[in-house]
């Protein structure tokens, strides 16, 4: 082996174990993050276990108490609201509300956005163009403002805001999945499929979608957070959770003017909120890492 | 939480000898001029007529006080009778309260010599934040806050309810003169001018009853209601609508015929309800000219511009007919401009009061406004809400007799007194609200006739227990289920009580889902009485008992959700309306207000204050008026610092 050649390798060693530690790091770095968002999903699926008791139980001669480690009763370990109603128990329900709004919003999302983004970008002509003359209309609009004309419309409800959401998010998908399936389906081994006589819902199925599978995971991790702050917002401004549903955003919103007298009141739900949006957002950044080749490379 | 004990304010308040008299000698006044109106015989040759007292700040032309008094002269004898016997019970009165008066007026003095000394600062700018602006200027339009601001500002009422006393004083409208039970002469004040120096005259009142009539041309669509006249102009065109006709018969006097007697017509036609434009202003300027850009009144200030969605200015009239008298009414006002600022959010007003931008702000949540209470910097004041008195309706229309296949639950008075012996009223006065508020019995006990000692007699108190045994014998005796209908964005208190309420309700086995609605669709919603279930509403805080009555009990009435045809509640409404006499007016409003509780016709819920907030050099006497009432804005002192 040539000094040039040994060089080279060892480089290439130094490299490889460099990329290997910085991937570890990585790796490591999601952890907490990941955490926090089992922890979510472990509060949505067993909060009567976790937070036994009624959300929206009332207490009002304790109205406005403080969280037990600040002087408060022990019995609301995170104090209590402007009516008397335990914040931890409310926002363990919340995460429940939450869930709920992501396991439903999120796959349908993104079923239905895949399904528009396959069909528009494997028929690229009229019925393509229609469908994302549609799509870009609606992304044209202001998403809140038409979140909050539809609330206004439906009603609060948590069907509604689930219903919301669906309608508000999976144009996102189907931008994306059309991108894709318009540059796979100039590939060689789509055209071959074509020339043997492969139909097109086979070639949909079974070329273009494994294809773009990393896509659609990655972009559903990354609505995971969008959508829970949406249904916060939503419910904040009135339009989302009724009145006597537990959810972070309606918290906040009934929170607001207790903001100088009960700090509490606003900075748990709101922190529950951030740091499952903020953790979500770090999850889907590292997964997007994760998966694309191209990303991955760079690593 | 501190006791504000804003309803009792006035038990512990300490009254002047003179406010005293003329607190009383107006209340005797009105009493016997409502009582002349219903006694108005037949006999049209035989007048009654009634002259309300004039007030002293009032100027008078010579020659048309001379030929006034030839007209009424009668009127003139009997209101010195009730003056005299006035005077009498003012001086019994001071006799039981002789060991105070020496305090009470020093007070009073102390007061004036403040003025003297210049610690009430005339000259001042008031700056005054409110939480949401309105799309017009014009009070027959629109009923949001700044028109609230706007109507009691710019414009007046042809007469004004004692805030006190409730008892009708003479604004505008001088005197209502009975020609007989159906036909009266509507006296208007002389002497009186617009804020452009010209007269108010006969015509001008003449062309605001028919303005606020004509709602097809004018009112097209309220703001915030499917109702075709909006939610103000319904009010003002059912006053006028209890007219036949009315026509100018000289530039002082109008004459006016009703379809039948109607004890209610002067409360709810002349006070508050029918603010007063200038004829000839509107006809040079039109509409959309007083609406938008510049409305003009005889109020105590004077309009000067506004940038909508921003804010408004007005100064103090300087002519204004009425001096300062210390009422809460509409009077000269103490400070010199008035700035008002839309702050949406309550901590927004607050920070801007904190900051000194703004010096007063009302109409907040009192658990908001309260731990101001704690700070040198501010006072904190609390008054009855714009709407004080929450309750429930069961509805009980023929369109929900039977819900699913099942009789209506609440056409069985068990489990309406299952669902009022359900409610634990002290909690919610004790835990949400400041702690003096009381339970509802039904309208706002500042109405006139309202039988106080007779409804609190009969409280139906907090009985979870014996409720759940009224639900089991009225065969429900695992509970039921119903929705309860609330409004979510018209009085921050609504949808909190109602949480409470719901939780109680269930406690005995009546299982609520709530349904929001915001107001633009609630009160529709309302009027077309084909939900089943339950609606949360609230009284007015208007004087005039036939406001609330007229469209929440009267069987025809918009809101009249709950209706029970087999009590006799509608004849002793219509029969109160019609009692012409006063006492016997009062008799059987008292009548049909515990007919009403005691059928639990409603689940009466409690009273409902508001606040204010109001830096340390700002005086703000309001005693137990609404915070937001008529005339209360110009009562305000700015201290000089």
């Amino acid at each position: 082996m040539s000094a040039r050649s040994q060089v080279a390798t060892g480089l290439s060693e130094r490299r490889w174990r460099g990329r290997t530690l910085r991937l570890r790091r990585r790796h490591l770095l999601v952890v907490p993050p990941l955490l926090v968002m089992l922890t979510f999903v472990v509060f949505g699926i067993f909060a009567d276990l976790i937070a036994p008791g009624d959300p929206g139980d009332i207490d009002v001669i304790n109205r406005l108490s403080p969280p037990a480690f600040d002087g408060g009763l022990s019995q609301y370990p995170l104090g209590t609201d402007h009516i008397g109603r335990d914040i931890w128990v409310r926002i363990v329900h919340g995460a429940r509300v939450s869930m709920i709004v992501v396991a439903i919003v999120v796959p349908g999302a993104a079923l239905f956005g895949t399904a528009v983004g396959l069909v528009a970008g494997w028929r690229s002509g009229r019925l393509g163009s229609l469908l994302m003359r549609y799509v870009d209309v609606q992304l044209a609009l202001p998403a809140i403002l038409f979140a909050v004309l539809l609330g206004a419309i439906l009603g609060p409800s948590l069907r509604n805001v689930i219903l919301i959401l669906l309608i508000w998010t999976w144009t996102a998908y189907a931008r994306l999945i059309r991108a894709e399936v318009l540059s796979l389906k100039e590939r060689e081994f789509v055209l071959a499929s074509r020339a043997a006589g492969a139909s097109n819902l086979w070639i949909m199925r079974k070329q273009l979608l494994p294809n773009v599978f990393n896509t659609i995971v990655v972009v559903m991790t990354l609505e995971i957070p969008i959508v829970i702050v949406a249904e916060a917002a939503l419910s904040f401004l009135g339009v989302g959770t009724p009145v006597e549903q537990a959810s972070w955003g309606r918290m906040i919103t009934e929170a607001r003017n207790y903001l100088t007298q009960a700090w509490w009141v606003i900075w748990m739900p709101g922190l529950a909120l951030m740091l499952v949006a903020l953790c979500g957002n770090l999850v889907g950044d590292w997964l997007r890492d994760l998966l694309d080749p191209r990303l991955r490379n760079l690593g | 939480m501190t006791k504000r004990s804003y309803w009792n304010r006035m038990s512990h308040r300490r009254l002047s000898r003179r406010t005293l008299m003329r607190a009383s000698a107006r209340a005797g006044v009105g009493a016997t001029g409502l009582a002349l109106v219903g006694c108005g015989s037949d006999d049209d040759d035989q007048q009654a007529a009634v002259q309300v007292q004039q007030q002293d700040d009032q100027p008078q032309p010579a020659a048309q006080q001379q030929a006034q008094q030839q007209q009424q002269q009668q009127a003139v004898q009997q209101e010195q009778q009730a003056e005299q016997q006035a005077q009498q019970a003012v001086q019994q009165e001071e006799q039981a309260q002789q060991g105070t008066v020496e305090a009470i007026e020093r007070e009073e003095s102390d007061e004036d010599q403040q003025a003297a000394a210049g610690e009430i600062d005339t000259e001042a700018t008031l700056n005054v934040a409110i939480g949401r602006y309105t799309a017009g200027l014009d009070p027959h339009r629109s009923g949001s806050q700044t028109n609230y601001v706007n109507s009691s500002t710019t414009f007046e009422s042809g007469m004004s309810n004692h805030p006190e006393t409730a008892a009708l004083e003479p604004n505008l409208v001088q005197a209502i003169e009975v020609v007989d039970p159906t036909n009266l002469n509507f006296i208007v004040a002389q002497g009186i001018t617009f804020h452009n120096g010209t007269p108010y005259t006969a015509h001008d009142l003449a062309f605001n009853m028919e303005r606020v009539s004509s709602v097809a041309e004018y009112h097209q669509g309220g703001e915030s209601s499917d109702h075709p006249n909006g939610w103000a102009s319904a009010r003002q065109t059912f006053g006028t609508q209890n007219f036949v006709n009315w026509s100018v018969t000289d530039d002082y006097t109008m004459a006016a015929e009703t379809p039948a007697p109607n004890a209610s017509l002067a409360g709810s036609v002349m006070s508050g309800a029918l603010r007063h434009h200038s004829k000839a202003y509107v006809e040079e300027h039109g509409d959309a000219y007083v609406d938008t850009v510049h409305p003009m009144g005889t109020g105590p200030f004077s309009f000067v511009e506004h940038s909508p969605d921003v804010g408004a200015k007005w100064v103090r009239y300087e002519d204004y007919h009425r001096g300062r008298d210390g009422l809460v009414l509409p009077r000269l006002p103490w400070y010199k401009e008035l700035n008002i600022w839309l702050r949406p959010e309550p901590l927004a007003q607050l920070a801007g009061i904190e900051a000194g931008e703004i010096d007063a702000t009302f109409n907040l949540p009192t658990d908001v406004a309260a731990p101001y209470a704690d700070d040198d910097r501010f006072k904190v004041l609390y008054g009855p809400a714009s709407n004080p008195t929450h309750y429930i309706m069961f509805n009980t229309h023929d369109t929900v007799a039977e819900v699913d296949g099942v009789p209506n639950p609440f056409l069985d008075i068990r489990v309406r007194e299952a669902a009022n012996l359900a409610i634990n009223r002290e909690a919610i006065i004790e835990g949400l609200l400041t702690g003096t508020e009381g339970p509802a019995y039904g309208p706002y006990r500042g109405t006139i006739g309202y039988p106080k000692e007779a409804l609190e007699s009969r409280y139906h108190g907090y009985d979870p227990e014996r409720a759940k045994q009224l639900l089991a014998e009225a065969g429900f005796p695992d509970g039921l289920d119903v929705d309860l209908h609330i409004v979510t964005d018209f009085q921050p208190t609504v949808p909190v009580i109602a949480l409470v309420v719901q939780q109680d309700l269930e406690a005995v086995g009546i299982r609520t889902t709530i349904k929001e609605y915001l107001s633009s669709e609630y009160f529709a919603t309302v009027r077309t009485f084909e939900n089943p279930g339950l609606f949360y509403f609230f009284t007015n805080s208007i004087a005039e008992p036939d406001t609330v009555l007229n469209s929440g009990v009267e069987e025809s009435g918009f809101y009249a959700v709950s209706v029970y045809p087999e009590t006799d509640i509608q004849e002793l409404y219509e029969a109160q309306r019609a009692a012409l006499d006063p006492a016997e007016r009062a008799r059987l409003l008292e009548d049909m207000y515990v007919t009403f509780y005691e059928n639990y016709s409603w689940i009466f819920l409690t009273e409902v204050s508001s606040a204010a907030v109001v830096g340390a050099n700002v005086n703000w006497p309001v005693g137990s008026a609404e915070l937001r009432g008529e005339g209360s804005l110009s009562a305000i002192q700015k201290l000089n610092t």
